[in-house]
């Protein structure tokens, strides 16, 4: 298995480098750059543009400045942020963390909620409590993000006492260690609350399906045939199969909430990677994007490989590498 | 085993009821649609099963064998509504009864068609053999486990016992998952061991290896309940054959009274179609015209006066009690009146 995720890291890497080359010639081939706003400004010299221009390398041909951005990668050097005026590693870090904060109670609260519930409608199937739960989940998985959002915020704001948009408060930093805790995770309720229920909602049906296959197999009879109560059955013996599809689904869930969750991040003014590259495209702040987008795509690996991992680990038919086994 | 070694066994003309452990009396199961009666897919199953006794249920797909056996522990699916009784030594049960579930692993143990999808695919035999011993057997401690699933698995005569535990179901062979799950079946030492199909999957040389492994099974006084469709292949190594035929027992008898002199038409007609494949002429094998009605278009009366050579004017009217035409058979055929 060590061979396995070394390999796969080897592959991400070539993938990520290709995905930078990409959007590194994208940027540059759309009409503009940064510099392009600095000039039409009045004020600004053209001198102090070019000056600009020779500083950041932005004279050179396209390649060269790609060879150099890579260079300096190799050193742990994302460029520099037109925009934002700091370093890109920093910044991308530090929303990236914000994201993976979010992402991590969704997925937490999703799975928590989700699993439990299409179980529960995989044993009632078709009885009231299955249909009860199947028609939310439907409405759920039909309302848009962005709408829920809006909806959400406008019965917050009509409430009141719950945070709708940034992840602090103003006066977050004379907080406790424990207030600050408090603090963030009263930010987080909303937008917690709005990607989950799109999320829950698609992870619950198939769950109730995956249970209901599972649930027709033989060893489930045979397992109760042998003897065993119930919740074994259930729990272990049928759960333990079903759960397979649900952990590929992990690994995209994980990878597609970073970007599914921009939409909401940028509506509730949350600083994780959604705001950070609407920004850095926008303005063209060309080592930003290139930042964001591996700083992303690095996600979406991680995610699959993480449930791959757990794939093996769940099943013991899933051998790792081994040529011609399956 | 062949019949000569059969016959040697000295199987008991009749065997008495106060030794039977497993006595199953009209046994229905019919199908529902929401509240209305789809079909009653199992009409009339009576068969009792002794202790060291081996019974062979026979009929073809489609009559009603393995609900019966699903519906001896309460394992129906849910559409499904059972009548008659269950009686386990001196306990009687509904048969829609939830205490049946109590027979489950420690009284009744029962094994299915497919080896290779009735063990769960994602543990180890250790584990499920550890879990089975937990549950049925109370035995927590794991060296303790470890020692009696060995012993479990060398009863069945599964090789390298130690080995095969730490191995998954998709490691083993066929025979040997065949041979794990009727070791797991016994985990909870039960008296009697429902097989269903237990050989249907697998190859000729295997399949009689493991019948011999169930009359052995039988000979150290696990009451065995083999269903099959395989008359000949079941009758050689069965004490008692239960014939069934869509939904109804048509005849009940030792196993080689039953082989020989066969009353009931149907019988007749399977072990003529079957016997036919040994002897030496060529031409076209004897059948049964027609194929087993569906329990939606069950006919009237006998069910099998529609394909029935000795077809009296009665048949379509009443299904005929048993008669007892030759001694030790029961046979529901009217045709036998006179001779029962």
């Amino acid at each position: 298995m060590i061979g396995f995720t070394i390999r796969r890291l080897l592959i991400a890497s070539v993938l990520l480098l290709a995905a930078s080359f990409l959007t590194f010639m994208m940027i540059q081939l759309a009409p503009g750059d940064y510099l392009a706003q600095l000039r039409m400004n009045p004020q600004i010299g053209d001198d102090v543009v070019d000056q600009m221009s020779a500083r950041y390398g932005l004279d050179d041909p396209i390649l060269v400045q790609y060879g150099r951005w890579l260079a300096n990668l190799a050193r742990g050097d994302m460029g520099f942020s037109f925009v934002h005026e700091r370093p890109v590693a920093g910044l991308v870090w530090e929303h990236l963390r914000n994201t993976i904060f979010l992402m991590t109670m969704v997925i937490l609260f999703t799975w928590l909620m989700a699993l439990p519930m299409g179980i529960y409608c995989a044993i009632k199937q078709n009885q009231l409590a299955d249909r009860v739960l199947s028609t939310l989940a439907f409405v759920g998985l039909s309302i848009p993000n962005f709408f829920l959002c809006l909806v959400v915020m406008w019965i917050a704001a009509e409430i009141g006492g719950i945070p709708v948009g940034g992840m602090t408060s103003a006066h977050h930093e004379y907080l406790s260690w424990w207030g600050r805790i408090v603090d963030i995770a009263l930010h987080m309720a909303i937008p917690v609350f709005v990607i989950a229920t799109g999320a829950m909602a698609g992870l619950q049906r198939v769950t109730r399906g995956n249970m209901l296959e599972v649930l027709r197999h033989q060893y489930v009879t045979t397992a109760r045939a042998r003897g065993l109560p119930e919740h074994r059955v259930i729990y272990v013996h049928a759960l333990r199969n079903a759960i397979n599809p649900l952990i590929t689904i992990f690994g995209y869930q994980f990878a597609l909430l970073v970007s599914g969750a921009a939409l909401v991040e940028i509506i509730y003014s949350w600083p994780g990677m959604g705001q950070l590259i609407l920004e850095a495209v926008l303005s063209q702040d060309l080592y930003l994007v290139v930042g964001v987008v591996l700083g992303s795509g690095f996600m979406l690996i991680l995610g699959n490989l993480v449930a791959d991992i757990l794939l093996g680990m769940n099943d013991p038919r899933i051998k790792f590498g081994e040529r011609g086994a399956g | 085993m062949s019949r000569a070694d059969a016959k040697s066994r000295g199987v008991p003309e009749t065997v008495g009821q106060s030794d039977q452990i497993l006595n199953v009396r009209n046994l229905s199961v019919e199908f529902y649609q929401g509240s209305t009666r789809a079909f009653h897919a199992v009409v009339d199953a009576n068969v009792s099963v002794g202790s060291g006794e081996m019974v062979g249920m026979v009929g073809e797909s489609g009559c009603g064998k393995t609900l019966s056996a699903l519906a001896l522990l309460g394992l129906t699916p849910p559409a499904a509504r059972c009548g008659g009784t269950i009686e386990y030594r001196s306990n009687a049960f509904q048969a829609d009864s939830r205490a049946l579930k109590k027979l489950r692993g420690r009284q009744i143990g029962m094994i299915f068609q497919e080896p290779m999808t009735a063990l769960n695919p994602v543990f180890s035999l250790d584990r499920q053999f550890r879990e089975a011993l937990r549950y049925l057997r109370g035995i927590h401690d794991r060296r303790k486990a470890h020692t009696v699933s060995v012993e479990l698995l060398d009863r069945v005569g599964l090789e390298r016992p130690e080995r095969r535990l730490a191995q998954f179901p998709h490691q083993l062979s066929g025979g040997q998952r065949q041979r794990a799950m009727i070791a797991l079946a016994l985990a909870g030492e039960p008296d009697i061991l429902v097989a269903d199909e237990p050989t249907t999957a697998l190859d000729a040389t295997l399949e009689r290896r493991i019948m011999d492994l169930f009359r052995e099974l039988a000979n150290e006084g696990l009451g065995i309940l083999m269903i099959s469709h395989d008359l000949p292949l079941v009758a050689e190594v069965s004490d008692r054959i239960v014939v069934m035929y869509s939904g109804y027992t048509v005849e009940t008898g030792p196993a080689i009274r039953l082989t020989e002199t066969p009353q009931h038409p149907y019988t007749r007609g399977l072990l003529a179609s079957a016997s036919a494949i040994f002897s030496r002429e060529r031409g076209r094998l004897p059948v049964i015209p027609g194929e087993v009605p569906s329990p939606e278009h069950r006919p009237s009366g006998c069910p099998f006066h529609p394909r029935c050579p000795e077809r009296e004017a009665r048949c379509d009217r009443d299904f005929p009690p048993d008669f007892e035409p030759v001694s030790g058979l029961r046979t529901a055929c009217w045709a036998r009146e006179a001779d029962g």
